[in-house]
């Protein structure tokens, strides 16, 4: 049995690529009727988001089981004069990816057709010549194709050479010679798509609230306010309770009370600023899921590699310490969002469009989950499905639930853990 | 039971047995694009379509949709505070690809006002711009559905590829018409479309193919053209 005291990661209840898959679920109500309201608030979690790979950077975030950061992928330190802007930013990405082709490498851009990856993409076309481009391969497949039709004719089609990834997985780029770029952690820097759905559903969520008339009339006023840095978060209190609750019950509401008071705890405690609606959501996506972003891909989508060749082999766009730096200096001011939804990544879509001049993409490119374009499989090997991986220990293992003392060492943590961030 | 109604009866009557009609709606822009009384595949494949421009989805209608017309539609939200909105309305699980898919509607549209929040830069791509777009779609996929059914029925490579085993067919040579183009004119358009980088450009190329294939095809090209209602030079006398 490889379990450790310590993780580095946790995944207790998995749900890849639309497979609402709980390695644990045949266990739950007798681990329910083990754990106190601690543990059943962190099985809560799970039922919520169907998943629980949350891990703080920065400030307070208990968790049942004692863990710590895999190294490398520590939040940088905030820093109020970082003045480079968004285009500089990827543009000297793209540099460092330049000087590796020329020390010999080569590269594999994992290009879903969404914002992200057509950034890096954009980056690459702008800053490589002709023969270092010949480096570079583009792995998709026919979904992608129709995310940004127009890239794909005038910048992919015919200038790179196409690896479809229908079939593959991370290490099969890897053993081709090739180092997979992702842009998985996009939505880390800009914030999370988790939060569009609440502006999205924002009318309902202010009516299915049960509040006093005057709250419900400044939740409408400041309705297109979500990055105005002079209306703080805590003035949407009554939406994101009831958002976060799994369901209307008594229970259900009082998970999401627990949770904003949690999220609270964590940002009151944290060393960055975090003011508006927009901020309080990019702090979740930037701060505690950022590990489960980082690594995903090296953890769930190979077969033949570990975990910790896959972390070294995959070049994760966004992780430079400029893009975080980037990130943390720039809220409120129109780069992530503006007063809705349909400015999502703002900063991206205009760097896009100031190279490919396609304002109808800059304009109206809707916030799609394309990671799924690329359709990697994620099977990893049928002694050990990726779907019942429930956590990385400190020596890079992949623990699944059907190893010796899995369930045991989860149920124990579950069952010792208190709500320790709040008094009532 | 032969009184009973289909199964597809759904798909084109509510439940006070009034013709469906059908429209685009684009959560990016929190909008609807489009509304149509008369052919909802029709507004399927101006959809997909436009999926170039804009991710959508093609939702079929109540008929008795009162105030929202396809003139004011894009003042129009879909049911901002109903259960079913909360349950479907999340942006990442309504659109879960750029390509539309079809959804029934069971409650009445919104009106919410005006996208004023979506006009930022660019003229040519403003929520004005895309909603004419759209119209023109539509228009073209009209004349276009009309002109094959009447003139254009013995496309043989869209007619084999459908219902003849390709070891036949790898014998000899398909074609859709006389046209200069691999898939046929009225294809052509809706490639043309679907890569238009404006109105404007749209039409000018389509009316370049129009006029270059015109000897060819010349009752195809008329009849798509006067249904379109329009005449390009080519055909002035």
């Amino acid at each position: 049995m490889n379990l450790t005291d310590t993780l580095y990661f946790h995944n207790i209840r998995g749900n890849l690529r639309g497979l609402d898959v709980c390695p644990l679920l045949p266990f739950w109500e007798d681990m329910r009727a083990k754990c106190g309201p601690g543990g059943n608030f962190y099985l809560d979690i799970n039922h919520r988001f169907r998943e629980s790979r949350f891990v703080t950077r920065n400030g307070e975030w208990s968790l049942p089981w004692p863990q710590e950061i895999i190294p490398g992928f520590e939040m940088p330190e905030y820093d109020p004069a970082f003045s480079k802007t968004f285009d500089q930013v990827s543009n000297e990405r793209a540099l460092e990816i330049k000087q590796k082709i020329n020390d010999g490498q080569k590269f594999a851009v994992m290009y879903s057709g969404g914002i992200d990856s057509t950034v890096i993409l954009v980056a690459l076309l702008q800053n490589l010549t002709k023969e270092e481009l010949e480096s570079v391969a583009i792995c998709t497949s026919v979904h992608s194709m129709v995310e940004n039709p127009e890239i794909w004719a005038k910048h992919i089609h015919g200038k790179f050479k196409i690896i479809d990834s229908t079939y593959d997985r991370y290490d099969d780029f890897i053993n081709l010679g090739y180092r997979p770029i992702t842009g998985d952690e996009g939505d880390c820097i800009f914030g999370t798509s988790f939060a569009l759905q609440l502006y999205h559903n924002y009318d309902y969520y202010v009516t299915a609230t049960e509040s006093s008339p005057d709250v419900r009339q400044n939740l409408f006023k400041i309705k297109h306010d979500i990055s105005n840095p002079e209306v703080h978060f805590s003035q949407y209190k009554a939406i994101i309770i009831r958002y976060l609750a799994y369901n209307t019950t008594p229970k259900g509401l009082e998970f999401g009370r627990l949770l904003y008071e949690k999220y609270v705890h964590g940002v009151n405690t944290g060393t960055v600023p975090v003011n508006s609606l927009h901020d309080f959501f990019w702090w979740l996506i930037f701060n505690i899921k950022y590990l489960n972003c980082a690594v995903r891909g090296s953890i769930f989508f190979n077969r033949h590699i570990t975990v910790k060749d896959g972390i070294d082999s995959i070049e994760n766009w966004f992780s430079g310490k400029d893009y975080q730096k980037w990130s943390m200096v720039n809220n409120n001011n129109g780069c992530k969002i503006r007063n809705t939804l349909a400015t999502y990544k703002f900063a991206a879509r205009d760097y896009i469009h100031k190279f490919d001049n396609n304002p109808w993409y800059s304009e109206f490119k809707s916030k799609l989950e394309s990671l799924g374009n690329l359709n990697l499989s994620n099977k990893y090997t049928e002694a050990k499905p990726a779907q019942r991986i429930v956590a990385v220990d400190k020596k890079y293992n992949r623990i699944s639930i059907d190893d010796p003392g899995v369930k045991e060492y989860f149920l124990h943590h579950l069952s010792d853990y208190k709500i320790d961030w709040t008094d009532s | 039971m032969i009184n009973s109604l289909p199964i597809y009866h759904n798909y084109y009557f509510d439940e006070n047995n009034q013709a469906r009609n059908s429209g685009i709606y684009c959560p990016g822009i929190n909008r609807w694009l489009l509304v149509d009384y008369y052919d909802s595949w029709v507004t399927f494949e101006t959809a997909q379509v436009m999926s170039s421009k804009i991710a959508s989805m093609v939702y079929l209608l109540p008929g008795n949709i009162e105030a929202m017309t396809n003139e004011n539609c894009l003042s129009y939200s879909i049911n901002t505070t109903s259960k079913q909105r909360q349950k479907k309305g999340n942006v990442a699980d309504l659109i879960s690809s750029q390509i539309p898919s079809l959804r029934i509607m069971m409650t009445q549209p919104e009106w919410v006002g005006p996208p004023t929040d979506f006009n930022f830069n660019h003229k040519d791509a403003s929520v004005t711009a895309l909603k004419e777009y759209a119209e023109y779609v539509r228009a073209c996929l009209f004349a276009s559905k009309i002109t094959q059914a009447t003139l254009a029925h013995t496309d043989m490579l869209d007619f084999s590829t459908a219902f003849l085993p390709t070891e036949w067919t790898d014998q000899v040579t398909l074609y859709s018409d006389n046209s200069d183009t691999p898939c046929g004119v009225l294809k052509e358009i809706k490639k043309i479309l679907y890569f238009g980088k404006s109105l404007q450009d749209a039409k000018s190329q389509i009316h370049d193919l129009l006029e270059r294939n015109y000897l060819d095809c010349s009752g195809l090209v008329s009849r798509f053209c006067k249904l379109m209602e329009e005449t390009p030079e080519f055909l002035k006398p």
